[in-house]
């Protein structure tokens, strides 16, 4: 819980069986979102887990935290593990996100490409695409490390140079994870987490006071 | 030209990708009636400049006044004290941040010496915008301990002397001698701070990202925010607009500020380049 994205609380309404949006706009006052957020806030609150947070802007206190061995667990992803293998002084290993419910059910997300409708160049701008998507791209990136490549013949390259241990989890994860849908206003609804949820986890606002206002200011 | 533009962009809701629409003054009507954020920002940036104004002017001329005695090395403290106002603000709240980190930053390991529990000093209600302020008073009092000193430096000793031999003592002389003629240099200072930190934007950004629940978002910071992020676009930012502006007096108005300081007193507040001293200072504190 050292960093308060809503990455960190989304694959928790996910798995209890709640969605985050409603005909593609920001759902934040649901009920389903409010108990899987009151749940993952009591996590600090009540049982302890984890220390009160300072506010910052740092979207890498999770990793700096986790790195300098004050938190025992970390959300992330595949993009990750190439600086942790380079940087972290102790072994670590990946497992599928924990589940309150039945099911573990985590975000799949990467890089967005889209060609502006007021772009001169469309047919440049796609065949440029075309070119960054392509296998040969995938296969390049994932040789390096450094991304997780979405199509799975290219995936091999990536699981020789991160690790073979790391196939069995990121593959659990895979049959259950769903795409990452976000709203026109996304970057805005992080930012108003990451402002509100450290006011939830440290017990200065309730749960539900502080989505409700992630809903009011960037609800769209 | 900019200040026409975004007063005329104030009329209209203009998400970054999208076309602008002209919405007439829904956005002035949303930004005072329905925005609570607002409210609280308003509220922030009025809490900051009502504590760090008289915190800067009393440290900086508390220091000066120190200073202007027989103090050894006060010419090395006069350097330490400026170093902050010439090191870039990102900087100097970056490490304020690693001061304030629970449990291993420098306060709450000074504190734990004597075993006091420290308080969440960037994520509780109650001390992320005194904390934010105290790094500013920081980073800014050097400034006007400068133009202090400067002040000091021009009031004639014999009037100090003649004070003693009246039975002044030193504070009686502080508050009959020093302060009334510092009065052009107090009120060029208190102009200067009062401007930059209505346009604190910095030190939030860097050390609290305007957390923890939007207590210490600014004006400056919410501005950015509402502009830069694609939030609905051209929406509330226009009382951040009007006061910004009326704020921002233009370079030529700050030197007509430091004539009339020059004229105000029986002699020179010794305060030359007010306008490029004054952008200095705002690229300083904001």
């Amino acid at each position: 819980m050292a960093w308060t994205g809503p990455e960190q609380f989304l694959p928790f309404v996910l798995s209890s069986g709640g969605s985050y949006l409603k005909n593609g706009k920001l759902d934040f006052t649901n009920p389903t979102v409010q108990k899987a957020f009151g749940d993952y806030v009591a996590l600090a609150t009540k049982e302890r887990v984890a220390p009160p947070l300072p506010a910052t802007p740092n979207s890498t206190y999770a990793q700096e935290q986790w790195m300098a061995g004050n938190a025992a667990m970390l959300v992330s992803g595949p993009w990750s593990v190439i600086n942790f293998k380079a940087n972290a002084k102790f072994r670590f290993g990946i497992v599928p996100f924990p589940r309150p419910a039945d099911k573990s059910i985590t975000l799949s997300a990467g890089s967005g490409f889209g060609i502006s409708n007021t772009c001169q160049h469309p047919d440049e701008a796609w065949k440029a695409l075309t070119v960054m998507t392509g296998p040969e791209a995938e296969k390049f990136l994932a040789s390096a490390g450094r991304a997780f490549a979405a199509r799975t013949a290219a995936q091999q390259y990536w699981y020789q140079v991160a690790g073979p241990d790391l196939q069995t989890p990121l593959q659990v994860a895979l049959k259950t994870a769903v795409p990452y849908q976000t709203t026109p206003q996304w970057q805005q609804v992080s930012t108003v987490v990451q402002r509100y949820m450290v006011a939830a986890i440290n017990g200065q606002m309730s749960p539900s006071d502080a989505l409700d206002q992630v809903q009011s200011q960037a609800g769209g | 030209m900019p200040i026409g533009a975004s007063l005329a962009l104030s009329f209209f809701a203009w998400p970054l990708t999208s076309s602008p629409t002209f919405v007439g003054a829904d956005n002035y009507v949303t930004l005072l009636t329905r925005d609570r954020v607002f409210h609280q920002v308003l509220f922030n940036t009025l809490y900051c400049v009502f504590v760090y104004v008289p915190l800067n002017l009393v440290v900086s001329l508390g220091l000066a006044v120190w200073l202007s005695g027989r103090v050894r090395g006060a010419n090395l403290f006069r350097v330490l004290f400026f170093l902050p106002v010439v090191t870039p603000m990102v900087a100097n709240a970056l490490v304020w941040s690693l001061m304030y980190q629970p449990r291993e930053g420098l306060f709450d390991w000074l504190l734990a010496a004597v075993h006091l529990p420290g308080p969440n000093w960037l994520g509780s209600f109650e001390w992320a915008m005194p904390s934010v302020i105290a790094m500013s008073v920081w980073a800014g009092f050097g400034y006007n301990l400068m133009v202090f000193a400067a002040g000091l430096r021009a009031i004639p000793r014999d009037l100090y002397d003649a004070a003693a031999v009246d039975g002044a003592g030193r504070w009686q002389q502080f508050w009959r001698v020093t302060l009334p003629l510092l009065t052009p240099s107090l009120f060029f200072a208190l102009v200067l701070t009062l401007i930059s930190s209505f346009q604190v934007f910095t030190q939030p950004y860097v050390l609290t990202g305007g957390g923890p629940a939007d207590r210490t978002t600014t004006l400056a910071a919410d501005h950015r925010e509402l502009t830069g992020a694609g939030h609905g676009a051209a929406r509330p930012e226009h009382v951040p607009w009007a006061v910004q502006h009326r704020m921002e007096l233009p370079d030529g108005g700050l030197h007509d500020l430091d004539a009339a300081v020059r004229g105000a007193g029986d002699r020179p507040a010794a305060l030359p380049g007010a306008g490029h001293r004054a952008d200095r200072l705002r690229r300083t504190l904001t």
